[in-house]
């Protein structure tokens, strides 16, 4: 049985990774933007309490979310989660996102401002190419945490064929208190190499993310 | 090219004041410098120009144009900031391109310009490179170049040369004057350095806490300088300040304190005589003091001791204690003085300066 479901678990879990980190990351890239560069009032206490919100741990949120879930009739769908996801990834890419546009001299995008592009055009031709490193590591880290999510998974989904690898390796290879060792650890590390591959490959911009800031 | 005119110029921040009723008419291809002190309103002023910062009160107009409410690229200004601000992730043609690219220009005549502005500051080869392979002058060269390939009517510089080391901020500094010389586009400058002030501006605004102190060609500033402020601004060493007592005798006006006599020049005597008995602050340039001759009247001369003795090289620095005051005189390198050794010094009495002691303004 897990020999058949496995795949569809794998593709779940990259479907559903990839759709919520394209859309954390947007919000986030915007909203991050907009709260590091931008001046406007009680821009430092609407960054903070959206640190705050990150720090609500899910499992204090399921319930009401199962509710909304119900309610838009989005149970046992790759929807469920592609849409919960956000609720902890906007806030995490938003906060990481800050702090790096935090760290760009704001002179760049004046400079811009004045050699002829609109703000919202020194944005996208100036101060995002220069954010690469740090949006790269967002994305990775956003990926990363959906990838590995499980409380939300496990309750929003309930078919075997549409389970994510977390949930599905858990629920699915242990009948009570039968482990099937084997297949367990094979879906375990099958199920992290996505994850290895993607660090590896970008791990020089995530390093210059974490750490970096741009010398003029 | 066009003139700047800017009238009741105010900015307040939330707590700060920083910008004070600024009035002032940059004229076509005149090269002015506002300087002053760290925190006086220089950048905010020239903020304002450029469209970064918003207006409170008061009104900018480039050329014929009022420009309060455009956005800065829609003024026709250039700016080379402090810290360069080069575009990181392009190479240096794309960063001198980029303001034409937005411009919509033709490919030919960016490369043109480019080639060009690249030629007059000597940066053809590193036209390839990234921001990061250059040193800080070559930085500063391309920031200029990306200024100077727009064309634009005006030019704004905010302390453009204070990251250099010293030796390549004078060079920098000569070069800047020709490169005005040879576009002929008005500029602005702002500087804290009074020595860049005076050796770059056409005429230079002195600043302080966000007022204009005075506005004038660099040696109208130190010969004649409007108050306190600007006289001990502008000049190094700084000029002297003693505080004075006025009084009258003999048909002369008598400047005196504690070791101290001097009688005023002629052509000072009417603006001195309402002071009769009270007190002025009396300011003496360095270079006013010299060793007396025999030739000296003692009505201009007074008994000090050098202190300390800094030999520059073209000039010789005299740190000297009369009974009131300390002051230092500037004088000939081929002067020899001993110190801590009583000495008769004698000043030019026909250049002294007097300002209010309350007001601070010049008598
Ligand atoms: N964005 C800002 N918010 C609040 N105060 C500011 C801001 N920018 C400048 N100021 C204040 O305005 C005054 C003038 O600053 P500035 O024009 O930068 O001085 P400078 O003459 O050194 O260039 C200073 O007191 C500074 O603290
Ligand atoms: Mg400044």
């Amino acid at each position: 049985m897990a020999k058949t479901t496995f795949p569809h678990w794998l593709w779940n879990t990259f479907f559903i990774a990839v759709f919520s980190t394209i859309i954390s990351l947007f919000c986030g890239l915007l909203a991050g933007y907009a709260l590091g560069r931008l001046k406007f009032p009680m821009a430092g206490t609407l960054g903070t309490s959206i640190f705050v919100t990150y720090l609500v741990p899910p499992t204090l949120l399921f319930i009401p979310l199962a509710n909304i879930i119900r309610t838009f009739q989005l149970g046992d769908t790759p929807w469920a989660l592609i849409l919960t996801y956000p609720t902890f990834l906007i806030p995490f890419c938003t906060w990481l996102l800050m702090g790096y546009f935090k760290t760009i001299p704001k002179e760049l995008e004046e400079c811009a401002r004045i050699d002829g592009a609109t703000r919202f055009g020194a944005m996208v031709r100036i101060i995002f190419p220069i954010a690469v490193p740090g949006i790269l590591s967002a994305g990775i880290f956003a990926f990363t945490l959906s990838w590995n999510e499980f409380i939300y998974a496990l309750v929003f989904l309930s078919s075997p064929e549409k389970k994510t690898v977390p949930v599905g390796v858990v629920s699915e290879l242990i009948r009570g208190d039968i482990y099937f060792w084997g297949q367990l650890m094979a879906g375990a590390l099958l199920g992290s190499i996505p994850v290895a591959l993607v660090y590896s490959f970008f791990v020089e911009y995530y390093v210059t993310g974490l750490t970096g800031s741009v010398k003029g | 090219m066009a003139q700047v005119v800017m009238k009741d110029l105010n900015k307040k921040y939330d707590e700060v004041h920083a910008v004070k009723d600024v009035n002032l008419h940059v004229r076509d291809k005149e090269f002015i410098v506002l300087v002053g002190p760290s925190g006086c309103g220089k950048s905010t002023t020239l903020r304002m120009v450029a469209g970064l910062e918003e207006i409170t009160a008061g009104e900018i107009a480039i050329g014929d144009r009022v420009v309060n409410d455009l956005p800065p690229k829609d003024r026709d200004i250039a700016m080379v900031f402090q810290n360069y601000a080069l575009y990181p992730h392009m190479t240096v043609y794309d960063n001198m391109a980029f303001g034409l690219k937005m411009r919509k220009f033709p490919k030919a005549e960016i490369l043109k310009r480019v080639q060009d502005a690249a030629e007059i500051l000597g940066i053809q080869e590193l036209l390839k490179r990234k921001p990061r392979q250059l040193s800080g002058g070559q930085r500063q060269r391309v920031a200029v170049g990306r200024a100077i390939v727009r064309h634009p009517q005006v030019f704004l510089f905010d302390e453009p040369l204070s990251n250099l080391d010293a030796k390549l901020r004078v060079q920098m500094r000569v070069e800047l004057k020709r490169l005005h010389d040879r576009l002929e586009t008005t500029a602005i400058y702002v500087t804290h350095d009074q020595v860049e002030a005076m050796t770059l501006g056409d005429r230079v605004v002195v600043m302080k806490d966000g007022w204009v102190q005075q506005v004038g060609e660099p040696l109208e500033l130190y010969g004649r300088p409007s108050n306190r402020f600007v006289a001990g601004f502008i000049g190094s060493p700084a000029m002297n300040f003693v505080d004075v007592g006025i009084s009258e005798a003999n048909g002369a006006v008598w400047i005196e304190t504690q070791g101290l006599r001097l009688k005023a020049a002629a052509d000072r005597t009417d603006r001195l005589r309402p002071y009769k008995g009270q007190k002025v602050t009396l300011g003496i340039r360095p270079e006013d003091i010299r060793l007396a001759s025999g030739s000296d009247t003692p009505d201009r001369t007074f008994e000090s001791v050098v202190e300390v003795v800094e030999p520059l090289g073209s000039e010789i620095l005299l740190d000297m204690k009369i009974a009131s005051a300390q002051m230092v005189a500037r004088v000939e390198p081929t002067v020899r003085v001993k110190v801590h050794e009583p000495i008769k010094m004698a000043i030019n009495t026909d250049r002294l300066h007097f300002f209010d002691l309350k007001s601070e303004a010049a008598i």
